[in-house]
């Protein structure tokens, strides 16, 4: 199998990470603190969901708590997956807002917390190491993720949780 | 610019190559070599690409306190297009064609005698018009081998991902899920399941 097929082949569980994710969010109320983790993730100000099969109809929901919205778990229940998430990320008092884009794993309009360098130097290097941290935190998410994603009796056990919190919404 | 200021979208890369000996001097050079050149009006070429130093698109002279910031290589991607907007190349077409007529004397012309006209038109306005500018900055880990551009326009992403492949002698795979995945730390079992499984269900009819 090549390359690009692989990376055809496995794009779905960019979507099913946002699930996952917006799942842990929810039930954890934005708070994560597990090992290794220190830091608070909340889905922030917009979403697109879109649909799975052959014809993509999309959802774009637009409000302060998008993942709370009916019209967000209705989209859920009719089997829309999570696409693009706008997330706002607060580590101690640092804060970042940012859009994922699910099927890449790319980050769009990423704010990073406010810098302290003084010069332009410091600058770059401050906003590029910002980027990296925010990036650690995803990746390392990310990693938990495909941990119970790719463990048979791991994901049996979690799928059904996501059901039934997919259904209850 | 954006690795200086404002938000920023990223198009996040792995990159994969080896560091010459003495990557510094040789990377300086590289990047001399694929500088930005301005686009040559005289010639049929309507871009051009190649690299400035970030904070100056009219900087091509690289050294290394320029481009060598802590664990990083810096830099922006140049890129200048001539276009002639599509009405008004129409509006002084039409006018080419009638003098060219007028000259000649004749009521018709041939489709080789429009293509002439045409082309030379095309050459004229060329040197009239001032190439749009357009420059996207790029950061490069040494130490992680991460590479971030600041676009994710697909053409543009294109172009740097071969300039840098040329300049570098890495070649860039930009993140997804699987190549993601590849970097994850995870054993061999689960990179193969990985390919392996179907996309879940997660909204199941009530009644079940």
């Amino acid at each position: 199998m090549d390359l690009i097929t692989k990376i055809n082949r496995t794009r779905f569980l960019g979507p099913e990470f946002l699930l996952w994710l917006w799942h842990r969010s929810d039930v954890q109320e934005g708070r994560f603190g597990g090992e290794g983790e220190k830091f608070e993730l909340y889905f922030d100000s917009r979403i697109v969901l879109e649909s799975q099969g052959e014809i993509r109809d999309q959802s774009v929901i637009k409000s302060e708590t998008p993942t709370d919205t009916p019209e967000a778990r209705e989209a859920l229940r009719t089997g829309k997956l999570p696409m693009e998430a706008k997330l706002r990320i607060l580590i101690g008092q640092n804060q970042w807002t940012t859009t994922f884009k699910a099927e890449a794993l790319q980050l769009s309009g990423t704010k990073v917390p406010a810098l302290l360098a003084q010069d332009d130097e410091e600058a770059l290097h401050e906003r590029l190491h910002l980027m990296e941290e925010l990036e650690g935190v995803l990746e390392a998410l990310y990693r938990q993720f495909l941990q119970t994603r790719l463990d048979d009796d791991a994901w049996r056990e979690h799928i059904d949780v996501m059901r039934s919190w997919v259904s209850a919404a | 610019m954006p690795v200086l200021s404002g938000s920023m979208s990223t198009m996040g890369y792995f990159a994969q190559g080896e560091l010459p000996s003495d990557f510094k001097q040789t990377y300086i050079d590289a990047m001399r070599q694929r500088r930005f050149k301005d686009i040559d009006p005289a010639s049929d070429r309507d871009q051009a690409e190649g690299w400035v130093t970030l904070e100056d698109p009219f900087d091509t002279e690289f050294d290394l306190n320029k481009v060598f910031f802590t664990d990083y290589v810096v830099m922006s991607l140049r890129i200048d297009r001539i276009r002639i907007p599509a009405a008004v190349f129409k509006l002084h077409l039409q006018k080419a064609l009638v003098d060219y007529r007028t000259e000649k004397g004749k009521e018709k012309l041939s489709k080789g005698e429009k293509d002439e006209v045409r082309d030379f038109l095309e050459s004229q306005l060329r040197r009239r018009v001032l190439p749009s500018v357009q420059t996207i900055d790029a950061a490069w880990n040494l130490e992680s081998n991460r590479v971030w551009l600041f676009s994710h326009n697909k053409g543009i992403n294109e172009i740097f991902q071969q300039l840098f492949h040329d300049t570098f002698g890495f070649t860039l795979t930009p993140k997804n899920p699987y190549v993601q995945l590849l970097h994850s730390d995870l054993d061999d079992d689960a990179r193969d399941l990985a390919l392996n499984i179907e996309s879940a269900v997660f909204a199941v009819p009530s009644d079940r």
